[in-house]
């Protein structure tokens, strides 16, 4: 009797969780693609106003769940990979310069290609879970928001 | 005897369930780290990681349940024999691995030692099956 449970919950579950793992491989690699290199950003930099994560790739895909969560509170926002080891060191390093960049990652308001505020980087959230993070990181939104709008 | 071969299962089951639970948490990593050790990403991103994992938790399950030795040799096997050949292949290769989460079966440099802690855990299933029949 009990055998016959056990399999009848693989045969329903295994299945179950392949198409879930399946679904969500394909929308995390939709939403790391997304990701834009600094080349990329310099050449839409100048039209673009909003907020932007500069991000190591790597530290981005390990902390994939916290990013989609992040760029679900600041949308719209685009991510650039400013990592540093890539083909596009130069620009990397050209980015950051003129950005200021200190911590990687790093939330910048943009206006036209010249940061306006850094809403946080994430040296501060040190030893904050992920949902206190994106607390922090809403209330940051909502004041620069208001800073923006009374310009 | 056949205590101490339920004993090993549960243990191993463990040891599958903590590893899956942990790729499941994190799949898109698991895949990139597979694309890595030279697979083609469409096959890895599509097919190859979601199956790995969900093997992996069926192996998992079954340790646990132990109700059938046939289906822990099959699968167990089975899945180890996938990671010492992707391992083989990729001998002495080191790989940037994003954040060396999966040390054992995917490890950021692929040595002789992983490939030996591997191939222990494939002559382990071999072993508990060939005990537990004579049983």
């Amino acid at each position: 009797m009990w055998e016959a449970t056990f399999y009848f919950f693989i045969l329903i579950f295994i299945p179950c969780l392949f198409f879930y793992l399946s679904l969500r491989v394909k929308n995390d690699h939709i939403f790391t693609e997304k990701c834009m290199s600094s080349n990329q950003f310099l050449n839409v930099s100048l039209k673009y106003t909003g907020f932007s994560i500069f991000v190591d790739k790597n530290f981005l895909l390990s902390k994939l769940d916290l990013f989609k969560k992040i760029s679900k509170t600041i949308e719209p926002c685009i991510f650039v990979d400013v990592s540093n080891n890539n083909i596009y060191r130069k620009t990397d390093e050209r980015i950051i310069d003129e950005l200021q960049i200190n911590v990687l990652p790093s939330i910048l308001y943009i206006k036209n290609g010249v940061k306006k505020e850094e809403i946080s980087n994430f040296m501060e959230f040190n030893g904050l879970s992920d949902s206190e993070i994106i607390e922090h990181v809403k209330l940051r939104i909502e004041r620069t928001k208001q800073i923006v709008s009374s310009h | 005897m056949l205590a101490l071969i339920k004993l090993f299962c549960i243990i191993l089951g463990i040891f599958y369930l903590k590893n899956s639970i942990k790729k499941i948490k994190n799949p898109y990593l698991f895949a990139i780290v597979l694309k890595e050790y030279s697979m083609p990403e469409k096959l890895v991103l599509r097919v190859i990681a979601p199956i790995l994992i969900v093997v992996e938790m069926l192996l998992s399950l079954l340790l646990l349940s132990n109700f059938s030795m046939m289906s822990i040799l099959l699968v167990g096997t089975g899945l180890q024999a996938f990671y010492i050949s992707l391992i083989f292949k990729n001998m002495n290769k080191s790989f940037s691995n994003v954040c060396n989460c999966f040390p054992l079966q995917v490890p950021q440099k692929a040595t002789t030692k992983k490939l030996l802690q591997n191939l222990f855990l494939f002559v382990f299933f071999v072993l508990i099956y060939g005990l537990s029949i004579r049983m």
